[in-house]
């Protein structure tokens, strides 16, 4: 009987259960899907990697280069500078202000509950507060504004804006034009650790994690965590098979953890009632195709116009229908092999993802691709489309939301997934939630799987 | 003895803008045995605040027209019901759809319940659990409105006391009202309330209180706190939140005026002020706009939005850059317009007609959420939204004075109309009649009689309470009420308590803290301010 | 404007007084005629029938019906056999009493549950883990309760049930004056009392058929005034005046764990499942509940006294007062409050139900409560003394139940 279960081959679970292990623990880790690294096969941003998790797991850093930003006719790499002239001063504010949160990101959330002691609380009041006056304030101003306003502020290319926010809009609900959608890009700098290539990330983990003895199991879905009287007993696999421990770490989403994992009976309705209302609208689609004879610009690139493509992207998840614009997408280019990611696909489409719907987001997609590239939808061969849907069914996540649980800020630190849950224990002895739908969130970040396998070590 | 006003007899203080704030300031000074002049570019005081006849017969309440968080401690300094006062409650709140007869919220919760539970039974249960949980919370707001803003970054022991006192408070809500106001502060409307209520009919008009003079849709975050503002009328202990003044909003502003004349304050209208003197960096009196005639105070008061006040009146050579780089980046965008009609009768609802109790309140076109977010979607692209939200109410039924027997007022507060036309602002001069235009065919959906009973439209579009009203791009709070602009950062951080960096130079209207709404409490505090500084 | 019962064509047409309230949004009568006195004594020497129809209730069936609501109640209804009726109190997360109501097995997996207020969102949010559907049935089901020591003869020829049978707190399917229903033996005025239960457009028809069979024995339409003199002596609590529901509480010092509204005896902390039970034995551990609801007497030659002092007749009006009262140690601390006080005819006792601090709470403590003659505020002794007040026999006891019995010990008799 191993002394930890960590269900959910994702990288926060190899990141957990490689940990667990390192510290003596004995541990088995079970993966439904072949593949290991879970969303890790879907996300092309690999620049939030914990720096501890880089380190002592040795994950090779990312090498895909810098990516360039196309559109309204040209093209922009991001590589920390940038022509417009508001946009070094902006950048070393965000710099500045991102080291200081980064803290608190790499430790557990403050407890705010009624019965938590005072004195952690001035602490990370405390911690911040080292920002200085000025920065404190212009962080308290800025953090609650759109971040569209926010860089419109400092900056005036439009190309610029909308390559710098687009990523801290993934995985939210939000546009640009969406207050607090400027501490999502605050936040997203101050992951900003190590970085690495997401792709080779899950086989990567997975060899360390064997590596040190963790036992994995591939391709067998846990259908049941079982308790008995108040303490989690072991796990039930699709095939039948049992595994027994006293204690399991779920790496698959708060969600699905607490509504499909474990007997209705043992979840008390005010609990399912906090993980029912968890938010996990997703917006994720992507596109695989071969493509040959195209001259990419860079292996990594990012499709849009200015901040208004963006916000109208974002229209068309909000009233939940196909992509009334070419959407703005982002492209990794692996060889022949090329994965184009939309984030403006809502999983809540009125219709539903039919074939025709399936099929006028993938013309959508590569109208986009041809705008920016002339010539590449001919190039190119269709291999697969992932629609939010068909993420929800293949990596077994709640709304096809790779971050199990969109990043708003109501969703985020202490409330991640809620007030209880947000430290990775729970109600239940033995039963730890350890992802990203667990503080502190984000996407290829490791640092829900660490700090959750601390907390069982730390026990 | 020289005049009053002259250098060696300056007024003790000089208030530009005869608002409600302006007013209050006034007259809270004058009680204190203090000089003062309010000075009001219009032909009558009110600011935002008043009440006119545009057509006869029939009076206005032309640009506000209800009152919730009128303060009971100015209520009862400036005796406003011995000057006028009279608010009579506006009781239900009626939603109705164009297919059928929508959904009336009453004040007897049992008829509120009943009409609940045609959506939804377990809403109908859950309806008065919600408003008391929030209800609770807005107990939090009630020191913030009426006390200064508290500095949390200042280490003034006195504040951190505040602070500590808060933070206290704070938890003892238990566990679970700590996390509502986690998500009440940071959540939109609508996805806050999806997690009490399944019905989006019910959600719908719940969700248009957080967005009323914010360019915000209703599922953006951050408008799920204004929520509170409806429930916030519970804690000055009246059994009613929302009201109507007899005589508009006006009749507000006039008791306060009266108020303020009782205790000695002198008040000027169609007495433009072109700037502020200012000498040594001092603010020392105002230069009218007619003849340019100099009036000298000690001290120098605006009523007036801030970037007005920064910008027209003090001028950037007379600020601190980084001040005046700030209050630049102070946001007022307008999203709302005003549209005032005189009826020749009675005007029935497709599916609840009469002139019942269902009318005698506040009325909403906000059939569903989409509804509400395509109207914001409209303005976002810099237009005025062809089906807008609307907020209705019949002055003529709550207050008989305000038309002719048999004969109506309808007061609509529309959204959205972005003051930044995607052609540019100065072009909703052309626009007004299609905007007003699309207000009346979107009522007249509702209320198919409505055209052929219309005498008189009054159409007001950013614009126009901009160029008329002094508000600045048409926002009706003299600037947003986001996060990042409200208490210690309301109008710039560090500059909260109605100082400004000119010497004897204060604010007291809605630009300052608590911010807008008619509230009178910026104008009370900054006059408390004033007075507890010996400044006057 | 409240709505009306399905008894409302027969109830307004005898009311004379006009004396109407509000009870959960139905117009409730208060008394017929000008007092209730004539109304109590129906209660107490032969029977009133009172419309109970605003009850809220629920429809509960399924294969975890039983399971549910032993979940959500603290009673453990899995136990409560067919045919039986369990007294419950409803509970929080935190332990604290959300309402108190009747939990009948209808036999076949029905279960028909009532209470004061509407819970069907707090079933839905509970009842995931469970096969159960809950229907709210609250303006579907017509109910009129029948109390007083003549109600078995009056009912027994217009019931199928055989009353002599029927035992406390048991249910039945049954025909009410031919009409189809069912009949519980509960009440809310601790005498001998039937609930019947029925469809709304078979109200009248019933209610004449027992207002008819009742003439020869004294029956009375009653109002909700006369019936709190009557629960008052029996000691039973009404939520939202003994205790109010956590859910209606603006600040947590309202709240009330069930011991604190005297409903400690409904539930066992032994029995794990239900809501509330967790926060309720941390409570135990910690040393029980601060609170304890309590009978009080007061001190009737006192407050003859108080008023005579006054040069006033005493005030002993059967009717029960709602008003909240301090209630102080000898020394004058105050350590509790009134919450419902009567004088009580039958008994020719002043009753009170109060909350107080332990340990004044103990049987025979003497305390003072506020008594204001003449708009000043006195003080007058009160005894903490035992509930129920009034507990007649026939309450409780079943006649074919007392028959066998009394055969047995004749027989045993016989055989000595």
């Amino acid at each position: 009987m191993p002394d930890v279960i960590v269900v959910g081959g994702g990288h926060n679970g190899l990141v957990a259960a490689a940990t667990l292990r390192k510290a003596g623990r004995s541990v088995v880790l079970v993966e439904a899907r072949e593949r290991f690294g879970g969303v890790a096969d879907l996300l092309f941003d690999g620049s939030t990697l914990s720096g501890e998790v880089a380190k002592t797991l040795g994950v090779a850093p990312d090498d895909r280069g810098d990516v360039v930003a196309i559109g309204d006719g040209r093209t922009l790499t991001l590589n920390g500078s940038a022509d417009d002239p508001g946009y070094a001063g902006w950048q070393a504010w965000v710099t500045r202000v991102s080291t200081i949160l980064a803290s608190q990101l790499d430790q557990p959330a403050p407890d705010i509950s009624k019965t938590a002691p005072v004195w952690p609380l001035a602490k990370t009041g405390l911690a911040v507060r080292k920002l200085g006056k000025k920065d404190m304030m212009e962080l308290l101003r800025s953090a609650p504004s759109c971040v569209d306003d926010w860089l419109s502020e400092h900056m005036t290319d439009g190309l610029l804006k909308a390559a710098l926010m687009a990523p801290a809009l993934h995985g939210t609900w939000m546009g640009p034009r969406s207050p607090t959608s400027a501490a999502s890009l605050v936040l997203r700098a101050a992951m900003q650790q190590a970085t690495c290539s997401p792709r080779a990330l899950g086989e990567q983990l997975k060899t360390t994690a064997a590596g040190v003895g963790v036992e994995i199991v591939g391709g067998q879905a846990v259908q049941r965590i079982r308790v008995d009287e108040g303490r989690v007993t072991g796990v039930e696999l699709a095939n039948g098979d049992a595994i027994d421990a006293s204690t399991v770490l779920s790496a698959v989403g708060p969600r699905k953890t607490l509504l499909d994992l474990l007997d209705p009976r043992m979840v008390p309705g005010k609990l399912a009632h906090q993980a029912r209302v968890i938010r996990v609208r997703g917006t994720l689609a992507q596109l695989r195709l071969e493509v040959s004879g195209i001259d990419w610009p860079a292996r990594r690139l990012r499709i849009v116009t200015d901040p208004m493509h963006l916000e109208r992207a974002f229209d068309d998840v909000k009233f939940r229908r196909l992509p009334t614009v070419p959407p703005p997408l982002e492209v990794e280019v692996d060889g022949a092999t090329v994965r184009v990611n939309c984030w403006s696909a809502p999983y809540e489409l009125d219709g539903g993802w039919t074939e025709d719907a399936r099929a006028a987001l993938q013309d959508a997609m590569l109208d986009s691709l041809e705008t920016a590239l002339p010539g590449v939808r001919d190039a190119a061969t269709v291999t697969e489309l992932l629609t939010p849907a068909d993420i929800e069914d293949q990596f077994g996540i709640d709304g096809g939301h790779p971050m199990h649980g969109e990043l708003a800020l109501d969703q985020l630190g202490p409330m991640r997934p809620s007030m209880q849950l947000s430290r990775y224990g729970t109600q239940i002895e033995g039963l730890w939630l350890g992802c990203s739908g667990v503080h502190p969130g984000g996407g290829i970040s490791g640092r829900s799987g660490l700090l959750a396998a601390k907390a069982i070590l730390g026990r | 003895m020289s005049t009053l006003g002259s250098t060696s007899n300056p007024y003790d203080a000089i208030i530009i803008g005869g608002g409600h704030n302006g007013l209050t300031c006034a007259a809270y000074l004058a009680k204190a045995g203090r000089k003062v002049l309010v000075l009001e570019r219009r032909h009558i005081v009110g600011g935002a605040a008043v009440s006119e006849s545009l057509y006869p017969g029939f009076t206005y309440s032309v640009c506000s027209y209800v009152v919730s968080l009128l303060r009971p401690w100015i209520m009862r300094d400036l005796e406003l019901v011995k000057h006028g006062l009279k608010i009579v409650p506006l009781e239900c709140s009626y939603t109705p759809q164009p297919d059928d007869e929508g959904l009336c919220r009453w004040p007897d919760p049992d008829k509120t319940r009943r009409e609940i539970a045609r959506l939804s039974p377990r809403d109908a249960d859950i309806y008065p659990e919600f408003g008391r949980a929030v209800g609770r919370l807005s107990r939090f707001v009630k020191p913030f409105i009426d006390s200064p803003a508290p500095d949390p970054l200042s280490l003034n022991p006195k504040d951190l006391w505040q602070l500590l006192g808060m933070g206290k408070a704070f938890r003892e809500l238990g566990d679970d009202l700590t996390a509502l106001q986690f998500k009440l502060t940071t959540m939109s409307g609508v996805d806050f309330l999806r997690e009490w209520f399944e019905s989006d009919q019910l959600i719908a008009p719940m969700s248009c209180s957080g967005i009323i003079g914010t360019f915000l849709g209703v599922k953006s975050p951050g408008t799920a706190y204004v929520l509170l503002h409806h429930y916030m009328g519970e804690i000055d202990g009246s059994s009613r939140a929302w009201g109507f003044p007899v005589g508009g909003t006006g009749a507000i502003s006039e008791a306060i005026a009266s108020s303020a004349r009782s205790f000695g304050a002198e008040i000027r209208c169609s007495a433009a002020v072109e700037r502020v003197l200012i000498k040594n960096g001092k603010a020392t009196g105002v230069v009218l706009q007619d003849g340019g005639d100099e009036l000298h105070a000690r001290q120098v008061v605006s009523g007036c939005e801030p970037r007005l006040t920064f910008n027209k009146f003090v001028g950037a050579e007379h600020l601190p850059s980084e001040f005046a780089t700030q209050v630049n980046r102070y946001k007022c965008r307008g999203s709302s317009g005003k549209v005032n009609i005189a009826l020749d009768r009675w005007v029935d609802f497709k599916h609840r007609p009469g002139d019942g109790m269902h009318v005698r309140g506040d009325i909403a076109i906000a059939p569903s959420t989409d509804y509400l977010e395509r109207a914001y979607g409209d303005a976002k692209y810099g237009d005025f939204s062809k089906r807008p939200y609307i907020n209705l109410v019949f002055p003529s039924l709550l207050d008989r004075g305000m038309a002719p027997p048999g004969k109506h007022v309808m007061s609509c507060f529309v959204q959205y109309a972005p003051y930044d036309l995607a052609e540019g602002p100065e072009h909703w001069p052309e626009k007004r009649e299609a905007f007003g235009d699309a207000v009346v065919d979107t009522l007249a959906e509702y209320m198919p009689g409505l055209k052929d009973a219309i005498l008189h439209r009054q159409v007001l579009t950013p614009w126009d309470l901009e160029q008329d009203f002094g508000l600045t791009e048409g926002n009706i709070f003299h600037g947003e009420l986001g996060l990042e602009q409200l208490l210690f950062q309301r109008p710039v951080a560090g500059w909260a308590r109605y100082k400004t960096p000119v010497r004897n130079l204060w604010l007291c209207g809605s630009g300052a803290h608590p911010g807008g709404g008619i509230m009178g409490a910026p104008g009370g505090l900054a006059a408390k301010e004033m007075l507890k500084a010996g400044a006057v | 404007m409240p709505r009306q019962t399905p008894f409302h064509p027969r109830t307004a047409a005898l009311c004379s007084s006009y004396a109407w309230k509000e009870w959960a949004g139905y117009a409730a009568i208060c008394n017929f005629d000008a007092h209730s006195e004539r109304e109590y004594f129906a209660f107490r020497h032969t029977a009133g029938m009172i419309d109970v129809s605003p009850l809220y209730k629920y429809d509960v069936r399924g294969k975890d019906a039983a399971a549910f609501l032993a979940h959500v109640w603290s009673r453990d209804c899995t136990k409560l056999k067919p045919g039986r009726v369990y007294y419950g109190t409803m509970c929080n997360e935190d332990g604290h009493a959300l309402d108190d109501g009747t939990i009948a097995n209808l036999g076949e997996g029905r279960y028909r549950v009532t209470s004061s207020e509407p819970w069907l969102g707090w079933y839905a949010r509970h009842s995931r883990a469970f096969d159960v559907s809950i229907e709210d049935e609250t303006d579907k089901v017509a109910a009129l309760s029948l109390q007083g020591p003549r109600a078995r003869q009056i009912l027994q020829p217009l019931v199928e049930t055989d009353l002599d049978e029927l035992r406390f707190f048991a249910c039945d399917t049954t025909t009410l004056a031919g009409k189809p229903g069912w009949i519980t033996r509960t009440g809310y005025t601790g005498d001998l009392g039937y609930e019947l239960w029925m469809a709304p457009e078979d109200a009248c028809h019933v209610w004449d058929a027992v207002l008819a069979a009742g003439q020869d024995h004294g029956i009375q339409p009653a109002g909700l005034d006369a019936m709190d003199v009557t629960r008052i002596e029996a000691g039973f609590v009404l939520q939202g005046v003994d205790y109010i529901s956590a859910k209606s509480c603006i600040t947590e010092s309202l709240k009330s764990t069930p011991e604190d509204a005297g409903l400690g005896w409904t539930m066992n902390l032994d029995r794990p499942g239900w809501i509330g039970r967790d926060a309720l034995l941390r409570e135990r551990d910690r040393g029980g509940s601060v609170w304890q609801l309590v009978g009080l007497e007061l001190d009737w030659a006192e407050l003859e006294a108080l008023y005579d002092a006054y040069k006033l007749p005493p005030h002993l009006a059967p009717a029960a007062c709602r008003l909240a009262v301090p209630v102080y140690n000898e020394s004058g601390k105050q350590v509790g409050q009134a919450t419902s006080s009567t004088w009580s005819p039958v008994l020719k006792r002043y009753l009170a139900l109060a909350q107080v601090h332990r340990p004044y709470g103990e049987l025979g403590t003497k305390l003072k409560i506020e008594h204001t003659p003449e708009f000043e505020r006195c003080k007058v002794s009160v005894t903490v003394v035992d509930k129920p007040f009034y507990n007649p026999p026939q309450k409780a006891k079943t006649p074919g139940v007392e028959r066998r019995k009394a055969a047995k010990a004749a027989a045993k008799e016989a055989a000595a």
